[in-house]
């Protein structure tokens, strides 16, 4: 009896005890930051999405260093980066804003709400900045010398991927998911960035996820082909200029389902994510093939790759591996040659990578 | 001996049909303690009836977290709810409501917040080898039983209870209770606004606000029949519920005015059973149909207020459940139990390609009785033809030593093997449901001791138990390269640890003390070893109550341990939730029929996060008017 009460006793003062932990965190994070950054995404709904940062030099990674800054978390699903003069923009895809934050210090400058599920942001000059939203049908059109919308081009189908030709921005019709698959998802759509207005459409394949450049000033669209109803894979060559596919590589339906496409710093060879789940290989392809690869660059060996970047100072190649998704991802260092050179350890789901120099 | 005591029970039984007095209820009381016996007890805990009673206006989910050793994950007042036992999650709680499963055939889970404590009348959890008449119960079960009332004349109980954040509660028990017949109606309306303040963390920089869009309303009536005739019960139970609720944003979104989510969860489950009694057994046959609809709705608007998304998931279920049960004294103490039980479980869903459907066949056996005096000894045996395929033999056997020489010490051991079926959703979401899943297969050696005595005025209840669990073919939900989620039997998980309960009793001239408290420890790792998500190594409950005349006063006490919210091995600080512990306050005073209460929740005012950025509320009143008749 005495025991129990004790043993009670004993539970109780653990409990007041421990209620009383410490929150502060002693590391300071390294800075200025030149390397690369890492968002990763996090568990859907959990807003446990973190900012990493990767010094290749020194060969150290820092992790959490949103949170560390600033106290709260970045939010659910941080999508995208983007830099701009010297802030970073971070992209948070289900808390439906933009968080800006100084670049050198990460310190919170200020958050821009609106958007119903935004994805990707691309600065087009002037203090403008294009954002891409998978539930709208069109770009909102962001200022940044105040960090205000503008304005929004509707362009009648949902957004994702985006580059910038001349004065055009070309921009993937990804997905229909949320517009009851009554709009567009096998199109790249053509907005004259000037006059903000939609200009053109190119049909691609289905879902075209990635977009690069090349050193022909060619756009590569990477379309991962439907999951249901048209699967038709396809790996896409677009002349900006004549906005017509010059080269068209099919993938294999129902098996392929091709993501993440990335160049190198010389627009010679372009890279991406090929396979099934657990199986999904990097790609490395030459822009002047006649044919995509079939060995592959990096082969997974169980690792699940998540997203490619290339070094722009040095053809590195960077491959996040998001693991189980639910513990913390790593990122693996490849050498332009596809040597493993170091890998190191960042948040859960790395996905978007930004070489900041 | 035994002979003797069967004859006064079967007296008592007679007496019971053939007279009009108080003494009828014994007649279920001596039912079960003739098929009933300690091996058969060894691995359940009934939660004190007086105490549902008093606490009948909570949600189960607070009841049990707060009296049970059972651990609740929530999302706040008016959220979704799940309960764990022993470290597993909430699908491997199966909820039984008079022998039938109510755990949704699409989700496979119970939502502990929609079954309010005033539906019920008795609540017995059980684990190991106490869960081997059910697939699902890999954790353990909770039963939730309606009980016989005859002979008890008019039944009139209403309550009415007020709270923080407008928070409104209605409960009306009205009927009749003739010698053989009962007529009775449980009614209840529950509303609240759901609006307290809390410190947004989640934000910068952070800010006290409002929580917004967290209201609810529910509805619930349950129309009851009671038939008793020679040896015989019959008994049609409804049980219906309405509920409309709109959820919450996480702590970082709460500035999305565009988005609006809510669910409508509404559900009868009907049964009807037939139970009649010869003097070395009974024999029971038990139909039920159940309805669920769950539909969630996810509404996101521009800045003009056009609807640009809608997320409509309706998921609606019908389920159809017989049983025939069979108890049967075959020699000496020992006792056979049989069951044949079918279950139809159909979900209709948008987020299904068609219908869906499943037929599952039970088969099962148990035998009960004594080895040696002091030693009593079940086997239980059960083969389930899930589609018309063997899912396999599950076997448990449970052992129960009474010390002869220590009264009121009980020891009991006991081995378990069972499975779980994947939920519809599991086999059949669309996209990435996945058909080719095989079933959870779960094996548990448990023991614990009991010590129950009364000391004169003094009574004490204590257990202490351990447990090992072995789980294979875990089924856990993947994002995959093709950007959906797909589930797959990943894992094997071990769950092991222990639990430790104490009630102790004290009356004194006109004061009542009384103290109960629950202690678990649950260590639940996956292969990497790592303890998995939202499982706290340690949760912990206290009771105390005084009653003095008509007064009462009571305090509880809830205790929930650090938990990780992701599979990493140590996790940075600001995705780890912190424990915390709770205080609840009530004072009562009964005056003739009324009862007036008035409580204090979170007396403490501990700002605390159940679920990661979920917010929560502080300190919080809430009063209740009871008349009974």
């Amino acid at each position: 009896m005495k025991k129990k009460l004790l043993f009670l006793a004993v539970v109780l003062s653990i409990a007041f005890v421990s209620c009383k932990k410490d929150k502060s965190d002693p590391t300071p994070p390294a800075s200025p930051y030149r390397g690369v950054f890492v968002l990763n995404e996090g568990t859907f709904t959990y807003a446990n999405s973190s900012l990493s940062f990767y010094d290749p030099v020194a060969d150290t990674a820092a992790n959490n260093l949103f949170f560390r800054v600033n106290h709260a978390p970045i939010g659910d699903v941080g999508q995208s980066l983007a830099k701009y003069k010297n802030s970073l923009y971070i992209v948070v895809n289900n808390s439906k804003y933009i968080y800006k934050v100084d670049a050198n210090s990460l310190l919170y400058q200020a958050k821009l709400k609106g958007f119903s599920s935004p994805r990707y942001m691309l600065t087009v000059g002037n203090d403008k900045a294009y954002v891409s939203d998978l539930e709208r049908t069109g770009i909102w059109v962001v200022d940044l010398s105040d960090f205000s919308h503008k304005k929004f081009i509707e362009t009648g189908n949902t957004t994702e991927a985006m580059v910038k030709v001349g004065n055009e921005v070309f921009v993937t019709n990804w997905s229909n998911y949320y517009t009851s698959g009554e709009t567009s998802n096998k199109t790249v759509q053509v907005i004259d960035c000037q006059n903000d207005e939609l200009v053109d459409e190119i049909e691609v394949a289905q879902e075209p996820n990635s977009m690069v450049v090349d050193k022909h000033n060619h756009i590569w669209v990477l379309c991962s082909g439907s999951y249901e109803g048209v699967q038709d894979p396809a790996l896409i060559c677009i002349d900006p200029v004549t906005r017509t596919v010059i080269k068209r590589f099919d993938f294999i339906p129902g098996v392929d389902y091709p993501s993440g496409l990335a160049v190198d710093k010389s627009g010679q060879h372009i890279y991406f994510m090929n396979g099934g789940y657990g199986t999904l290989n990097v790609y490395k392809m030459s822009v002047e093939a006649e044919q995509v690869p079939e060995t592959p660059f990096i082969v997974s060996e169980s690792k699940v790759f998540y997203s490619i970047k290339v070094d722009p100072t040095n053809d590195e190649v960077y491959i996040s591996n998001a693991k189980n998704y639910v513990m913390n991802g790593d990122v693996e260092r490849y050498s332009a040659s596809g040597e493993f050179i170091s890998k190191f350890e960042a948040g859960i789901i790395p996905s978007y990578m930004l070489f900041n120099y | 001996m035994k002979r003797l005591l069967t004859l006064v029970m079967m007296m008592f039984a007679c007496a019971a049909v053939a007279q009009d007095t108080i003494v009828l209820q014994a007649v279920e009381i001596n039912a079960d303690a003739i098929h009933r016996n300690v091996a058969e007890t060894a691995m359940e805990r009934k939660m004190d009836t007086a105490l549902l009673k008093r606490l009948n206006t909570i949600p189960m989910s607070q009841l049990l977290i707060q009296h049970s050793p059972v651990f609740i994950k929530t999302y706040g007042p008016g959220g979704v709810a799940t309960a764990s036992f022993r470290g597993t999650t909430a699908s491997h709680t199966l909820v039984l409501w008079n022998g039938f499963q109510i755990n949704a055939p699409s989700l496979g889970q119970v939502d502990f917040s929609t079954i309010p404590v005033f539906m019920t009348e008795q609540v017995a959890l059980k684990w190991g080898s106490g869960t081997s008449a059910n697939s699902g119960g890999l954790g353990g079960t909770v039963n939730i039983e309606n009980t016989e009332h005859f002979g008890e004349g008019w039944i009139l109980d209403l309550k009415q209870t007020y709270g923080s954040f407008n928070t409104f509660g209605s409960y009306i028990t009205a009927g009749y209770s003739w010698a053989s017949h009962l007529v009775r109606v449980k009614a209840y309306r529950c509303s609240s606004d759901n609006d307290f303040e809390y410190n947004n963390i989640g934000v910068i920089p952070h800010q006290v606000m409002k929580q917004k869009n967290a209201d609810f309303v529910d509805y619930g009536l349950m129309p009851e029949f009671q038939w008793r005739f020679r040896k015989s019960l019959i008994t049609i139970v409804s049980w219906n519920q309405w509920s409309d609720r709109n959820c919450p944003q996480i702590m970082p979104n709460v500035n999305n005015s565009n988005t609006k989510e809510y669910t409508i969860n509404d559900y009868t489950r009907n049964m009807v059973s037939y139970k009649t009694y010869w003097n070395t057994g009974k024999i029971e046959v038990k139909s039920a149909y159940f309805y669920e609809k769950q539909h969630y709705f996810l509404e996101s608007y521009t800045n003009i207020g056009t609807v640009v998304t809608k997320i409509n998931s309706k998921n609606d279920a019908n389920v159809l459940h017989q049983i025939a049960e069979v108890d049967q004294d075959i020699y000496r103490s020992w006792k056979f139990k049989g069951k044949v039980q079918w279950d139809y479980e159909q979900v209709k869903s948008n987020n299904y390609d068609g219908v869906k459907a499943r037929n599952t066949l039970s088969f099962y056996g148990a035998v009960v009785g004594k080895v040696l005096k002091p030693l009593d000894l079940r086997l239980t045996l059960r083969n389930d033809l899930v589609d018309w395929k063997s899912a396999g033999w599950f076997p448990t056997a449970t052992l129960s030593y009474s010390a002869l020489y220590v009264k009121g010490l009980k020891v009991n051991a006991g081995y378990s093997h069972n499975y779980r079926s994947p939920s519809l959703n599991d086999l059949y979401w669309h996209p990435g449901g996945n058909p080719d899943l095989k079933p959870e297969n779960g094996r548990t050696v448990d023991g614990n001791i009991n010590y129950t005595r009364s000391f004169g005025l003094f009574t004490i209840e204590g257990q202490l138990g351990a447990y090992y669990s072995k789980v294979k073919d875990w089924i856990q939900w993947k994002p995959t390269a093709w950007r959906y989620w797909v589930p797959e039997n990943v894992a094997t998980v071990i769950a092991y640890g222990a639990e430790a309960h104490l009630k102790l009793g004290y009356t004194v001239g006109d004061w009542d003390f009384s103290l109960s408290g629950n202690y678990v420890y649950s260590h639940t790792t996956d292969e990497m070893e790592i303890q998995l998500i939202y499982i706290p190594l340690h949760h912990a409950n206290a009771f105390a109550e005084v009653k003095w005349h008509d007064w009462n006063l009571s305090y509880t006490m809830e205790y929930t341990g650090e938990r990780k919210t992701s599979m990493n091995p140590n996790e940075f600080y600001g995705f780890r939730l912190d424990p915390y512990m709770l205080h609840h306050l009530a004072l009562g005073k009964r005056i003739r029929h009324f009862i007036v209460e008035f409580k204090i929740n979170n007396v403490t005012d501990v700002d605390y996060m159940a679920i990661l950025w979920r917010a929560m509320p502080g300190r919080s009143f809430e009063i209740s008017l009871n008349y009974t008749l």
